[in-house]
């Protein structure tokens, strides 16, 4: 039975100063292994895995308006903070590791994050400077402010810290999917033809909120299916068109609606996707419920094989198999993607980077990733779910459990 | 205030068509700000520009893309080469995408290295770029940016964007207009259910609802109903932004920072409200007070809004009337959602005090007073500058903190 409850803050489940001293020392970690000096983080999740301040998630003008930085050095076991939001700051951080916002995006700017930068390393960056994002006057000013400090993508060093989630982390996510879940009911209950995408929005976006959703990653997509490829937007791949923009659309009786959806609670981010039936009595046909068959027996698939030690091919092998030889997934994303505190980050399996690229990836226990498989039969529309799982010790932890409505 | 400050905006406030037109006209604005963009690129001797920031590349393209919220990862998500005038975009789909852009101009997300390289070196003209501009990028972007166009100069394309952006034109005016009306419904309708027990992010859940009603919904910041701290403590500030889920109760003074997006374009405004029961009492001489010296705060500001004027004369402003500045801009410019200039404590010069106000721009002023055992006080209004002051675009009620007790 689900709670229909707010969903706590801290309790047995969850330690979040745990968890924020857990990731700092991956984090360390690799910044050591790689001789970085500095961290330097822009980035929205990025900011937020390295310090989990609690923060105010706005669009992306405003983000980069007023910017949340966060600064590591080696040697100091705590990042620095930079921020706007002084009242979201972590207290392990207070007073010596929290400043004032920088504003990067205009020359002078640009020049005092990398004086603070110099501060906070003891007057010089020894070893690489990694940074995720750079405004244009931070290219100009960087050897001026630093001398010639190799400049390094942050990319990968951020990708190895959080690939493998903490218990902590997985907790997070947990409670993400089960707020977005929870919400989805009572949009699935409003679903009906004549509804607008963005009624349905609003009452998602009220849900999450009474909920304790921290805030939402991406507006909600309520997608209309055209039953075929070339019914649907022109595609520079010649895929389905998949996810368009939410308007003020009318849904109509007849319409197959592929639902997106993400929220975040703590910095983590859930992922629901689902297939609804836009009807006065939503009842699948019998191929609508076939095409759902089918996804289901290459979800199994997939998962039967999902354990420590399997590869991005062995899942990708399963999956293709169990659709009879064809992909099952769109050709512009992919089979699999990580989730953590961004909506889709590493390990991304079955994208175009290739078979040998999926299969350099080892699952590992604390992996987190949300299966997509697509299913379309051209002419007939198609059944898309998104299925997310922990990787366990043996074998994977379901974090989601919303029924396939209307389809069983 | 004077009247003068109110004029009518007609019938733009609406987000639907109107037959006859006389709303904003979208193919109008996408060409006059692409016009804007291409002057300031050619006067820079620019061969390009490549953009990662999303609102840069809405305001080139006028593409409606994908709304994410917070930073985006930089990667460079539209281009547009000089010499033609052409725009090529990252978007697998042409949905959201005007009719002036063709297909074979769209290229898909760059997971791939080697595709993304491809992507670019098929744009005609950028190979052969000398210098390009450039809003911002991840180092490996840049590097593959780099490997495309090896002997290019890179260059802050920021001011000339700046530049192009700042002055709005009548279309882009309309939408401002049209969402800041949208914010003051969606923040009126959140009032009304302003009751003791619920909580700060449920005070923003029935916001967005209400944004829903009217076909929209992208905020512009999330969660921004706080309730303002009655005293400073030594460790904590006194004006809170971040919304959690606490309760807000009867006497609280909420802080609400509300705004949305329409056609891309923010419209929003900040009160201060008084959490009552069912029945409406008069608010408190302190309340009252506080209310009276954010007035007066405003009246200060909105005077510095002056065309002629450097940006930064609003921080003599709001000193000169003894309040101390906030840890806030104290203003700043609207369009495709914040924009520069901007003006504050600990605000660079150059990205905003410097910039001189002119007719056209979009302003926000907002400030911050407080007082110990009241509470705290959140105020922000928006202007549109005219050729010899402002016309007011906020025009929601102060409620009953501005209502003096008989």
């Amino acid at each position: 039975m689900l709670s229909h409850a707010r969903v706590g803050t801290e309790d047995e489940g969850l330690d979040l100063s745990r968890m924020r001293r857990e990731r700092r020392v991956r984090l360390r970690s690799e910044m050591e292994q790689r001789g970085v000096g500095a961290l330097v983080l822009l980035g929205t999740s990025a900011v937020q895995y390295a310090v989990g301040a609690s923060h105010v998630l706005a669009d992306g003008s405003h983000a980069v308006s007023e910017r949340v930085i966060a600064v590591m050095v080696a040697g100091d076991e705590l990042p620095h903070l930079y921020t706007p939001y002084p009242d979201g700051c972590p207290t392990e951080l207070v007073g010596s590791h929290c400043h004032p916002p920088l504003h990067p995006g205009s020359p002078e700017g640009a020049v005092a994050l990398f004086t603070a930068v110099a501060e906070v390393a003891g007057g010089r960056v020894e070893g690489a400077l990694a940074v995720d994002e750079m405004t244009a006057p931070m290219y100009v000013c960087v050897s001026r402010i630093l001398g010639d400090v190799p400049v390094v993508d942050a990319g990968e060093p951020l990708a190895a810290a959080k690939t493998v989630k903490t218990a902590d982390e997985i907790e997070c996510i947990r409670r993400a999917q089960r707020i977005n879940e929870v919400a989805m009911y009572d949009v699935e209950a409003m679903l009906r033809p004549g509804v607008r995408q963005s009624e349905l929005t609003g009452v998602f976006l009220r849900r999450i909120f009474e909920l304790g959703a921290t805030g939402n990653w991406i507006d909600p997509i309520f997608q209309p299916m055209a039953l075929s490829i070339a019914a649907g937007p022109y595609t520079t791949n010649g895929d389905v068109a998949f996810p368009l923009c939410s308007t003020d659309r009318i849904l109509s009786e007849g319409d197959v609606v592929w639902v997106d959806s993400g929220v975040d609670y703590f910095g983590y981010a859930s992922d629901f996707g689902t297939t609804w039936l836009v009807n006065d009595r939503p009842e699948p046909t019998a191929r609508q419920r076939s095409q759902f068959e089918r996804w289901k027996a290459v979800v199994e698939a997939t998962l039967s094989v999902t354990r420590p030690g399997a590869t991005g091919a062995d899942l990708t092998k399963a999956a293709i198999e169990a659709n009879d030889g064809a992909v099952p997934w769109l050709e512009h994303f992919y089979l699999i993607h990580g989730i953590g505190t961004s909506s889709a980050e590493t390990p991304l399996i079955g994208s175009h980077l290739g078979p040998e690229f999926d299969a350099g990836i080892t699952l590992a226990p604390g992996m987190v990733l949300v299966l997509e498989p697509v299913i379309w039969e051209d002419g007939y529309g198609g059944y898309r779910f998104e299925e997310i799982v922990a990787v366990t010790e043996h074998g994977y932890l379901p974090l989601g459990n919303y029924p396939y409505s209307p389809f069983e | 205030m004077t009247h003068a400050h109110l004029q009518d905006p007609g019938p733009s406030l609406g987000t639907g068509p109107l037959e006859e037109g006389g709303r904003a006209d979208f193919g109008r604005m996408r060409a006059e700000r692409l016009a804007r963009c291409l002057a300031e690129v050619r006067d820079e001797g620019l061969d390009a520009l490549v953009l990662g920031d999303e609102s840069n590349a809405r305001y080139v393209s006028g593409a409606r893309r994908l709304w994410l919220a917070g930073t985006r990862s930089f990667a460079p998500s539209c281009v547009l080469v000089a010499a033609s005038g052409s725009i090529h975009l990252m978007s697998t789909w042409e949905d959201g995408v005007p009719q002036e852009i063709p297909r074979q101009n769209l290229f898909g997300a760059p997971w791939d290295p080697g595709r993304f390289v491809a992507a670019l070196e098929g744009i005609p003209g950028l190979k052969e770029a000398r210098r390009i501009g450039i809003d911002g990028m991840s180092p490996r972007m840049a590097a593959l940016v780099g490997s495309v166009v090896p002997s290019a100069e890179l260059i802050d394309a920021t001011p000339l964007l700046v530049r192009a952006r700042r002055v709005k034109t009548t279309d882009e005016l309309a939408c401002i207009e049209t969402a800041v009306a949208v914010a003051e419904a969606c923040l009126t309708h959140a009032l009304d259910r302003l009751r003791p027990g619920i909580t700060e992010r449920g005070l923003f859940g029935i916001f967005m609802e209400r944004l829903g009603s009217f076909g929209l919904t992208i905020p512009s910041v999330e969660a921004s109903f706080c309730v303002t701290p009655r005293h400073a403590t030594s460790a904590g500030p006194t004006l809170r932004r971040i919304g959690t889920d606490r309760n807000v109760n009867k006497g609280d003074l909420v802080a609400c920072d509300a705004g949305v997006h329409y056609a891309g374009y923010e419209g929003g405004l900040a009160r201060t409200w008084l959490c009552q029961g069912a029945v409406t009492r008069p608010a408190t001489p302190a309340q009252q007070s506080l209310h009276r010296r954010w007035s007066t705060l405003r009246d200060a500001l909105l005077a510095a809004c002056r065309p002629g004027r450097p940006a930064g004369d609003v921080v003599a402003a709001y000193q000169q009337t003894g309040e101390p500045l906030p840890s806030l801009p104290v203003l700043y410019g609207l369009g495709l959602g914040m924009e520069p200039p901007f003006v504050g404590a600990g605000i660079p010069s150059d990205a905003g005090a410097i910039t001189t106000i002119e007719a056209g721009m979009v302003l926000a002023i907002q400030g911050y007073v407080h007082e110990e055992g009241t509470g705290g006080y959140l105020g922000r209004d928006v202007v549109a500058v005219t050729g010899d002051g402002f016309r007011l675009l906020t025009r929601h009620s102060y409620g009953s903190l501005a209502e003096e007790r008989k």
